[in-house]
């Protein structure tokens, strides 16, 4: 390492000392992923031995008869979807639909985005959508009070950009 | 008397020559995955006996106990290592009375890669279509002798040949069942002035949960009935470059059987019996396989 890029590197390392990334506020703390091709009971070890690998979970159940997942985070950590994914696919498998529980905060998007959940302590962010009127009027309510809400729905890929998140429930949190 | 003894055994051809492995039939290898990075382990245990009526009165028992390794390279690519254990004891006529001749060490070890070509995967449903190759090495002991001499080569632990072989599995599975289809040949190459008769296989298998009824919720230990079927045809071996008229031929082979699986563990127990012989000249007949056999996940 020459001086110079020592000079460089030296200013980075004292700013991650001093903000450190803020342990527990990324909260993904549940996920059930659809397992696709999982068919036999010997083959759903390599699936859940990846999926205990996962930074973060606690808890692994696997359900044959459902062909899911579900992973739940350790107390103050967060699940990774891209984690998860990749687990499923390293064990012969394919991922499919995805139901997640999560801690975040709503806001409104821009013109024709609806309503925007962002996942606290990331960069991710998920148009709701599908959703009853009743649940609407609550979520815009939540979304101007700027209160931690946490959701749990099935996300789904969009093509056109934000990946959408169909809540089934929600509560609203004090912290 | 060396013509009664030499005849080919196509068997012994049976024992240990599968590449079994994974949650899938019992007699030979199957589509499913193994994860990246993850082992498995299967021993079984394989007892055979054939006979015939002809003037030798030839009876041979052979014990194989193929012992399997499994590694998921990536989650496309497998590789397999097989080694069996062999013994193997004829008992003939011949015009100095009945002989016994018999043999028991390592065999040859079989190296084989599989890759999954093509896969469709749905909840509680998958189709997988995988071509694989190996080499049997001839690792087992070739040139065995007793007090008469050195044992026919039939009866060799080993062949002494480098035997490459190819083929490919499709499977179909489902929570309720699994099909599975392989297509195999292998090239058997010459040794101590022998080379066994190249060998074709077709095997089948067709696996049923019967219990349980219903599936509850977690991860429920399955009880499969299976059926296999294994169709062998193979060539004439050769002595000294001449056709053995005494092997080769096709056999049907039909495997009832029974399966008890769950997460980390599968055992297995099926007879395989032969439905249809058509043999040349005086090789000798298989009566039938019985194989017990145990997988673990690691």
């Amino acid at each position: 390492m020459t001086f110079r890029s020592a000079l460089l590197i030296f200013p980075v390392l004292l700013a991650l000392l001093a903000f450190p990334p803020a342990p527990g506020l990324a909260e993904v703390t549940q996920i059930e992923v659809t397992v696709k091709g999982m068919s036999c009971p010997f083959c759903a070890f390599g699936v859940e031995k990846k999926l205990k690998k996962v930074e973060g979970v606690r808890e692994v159940a696997v359900d044959m008869g459902q062909s899911t997942a579900t992973l739940v985070a350790g107390e103050g950590k967060s699940l990774d979807l891209k984690q998860i994914n990749a687990a499923v696919k390293a064990s012969g498998f394919t991922p499919g639909a995805l139901k997640i529980t999560a801690v975040g905060t709503m806001s409104s998007g821009k013109e024709g985005e609806g309503l925007l959940f962002r996942i606290r302590g990331t960069d991710q962010v998920f148009r709701l959508v599908n959703m009853p009127d009743s649940l609407r009027d609550r979520l815009q309510t939540l979304a101007r009070s700027g209160a931690a809400v946490e959701i749990s729905g099935e996300a789904h890929k969009h093509v056109d950009g934000l990946p959408g998140l169909e809540p089934e429930t929600i509560e609203e949190l004090d912290r | 008397m060396k013509s009664l003894i030499r005849s080919g055994f196509l068997a012994l051809l049976l024992l240990a020559a599968a590449v079994p492995a994974l949650a899938a039939p019992i007699t030979f290898n199957t589509a499913l995955p193994v994860a990246r990075g993850q082992g498995i382990f299967r021993a079984q245990l394989q007892y055979l006996t054939s006979s015939d009526n002809g003037p030798g009165n030839r009876e041979l028992e052979a014990w194989a106990t193929p012992v399997v390794g499994v590694y998921g390279l990536t989650e496309k690519w497998a590789l397999f290592g097989i080694v069996p254990y062999l013994d193997k004891e004829l008992e003939v006529n011949t015009p100095m009375g009945r002989l016994t001749r018999d043999v028991s060490g390592l065999g040859d070890a079989t190296f084989l890669a599989r890759y999954t070509a093509f896969q469709r995967d749905r909840p509680g449903r998958t189709f997988r279509l995988a071509p694989f190759a190996g080499l049997k090495t001839p690792t087992g002991e070739d040139d065995e002798r007793d007090g008469l001499g050195r044992l026919p080569q039939p009866l060799q632990l080993g062949t002494g040949s480098w035997d490459p072989f190819f083929g490919a599995v499709a499977t179909l599975q489902s929570l309720q069942r699994q099909f599975d289809a392989a297509l195999s040949y292998r090239f058997n190459t010459e040794a101590n002035h022998f080379k066994l008769g190249d060998v074709a296989r077709l095997d089948f298998s067709w696996q049923e949960r019967l219990w349980p009824r219903k599936l509850g919720p977690g991860v429920p230990a399955f009880v499969y009935g299976v059926l296999e079927g294994n169709l062998i045809w193979q060539d004439r071996n050769e002595i000294d470059g001449r056709d053995d008229p005494d092997s080769g031929g096709a056999t049907l082979f039909v495997a009832p059987g029974l399966q008890y699986v769950t997460k980390r563990t599968v055992l297995e127990a099926a007879v395989q019996l032969p439905v249809l012989q058509d043999l040349n000249d005086d090789a000798l007949e298989t009566d039938y396989v019985a194989i017990l056999s145990f997988r673990v996940n690691l």
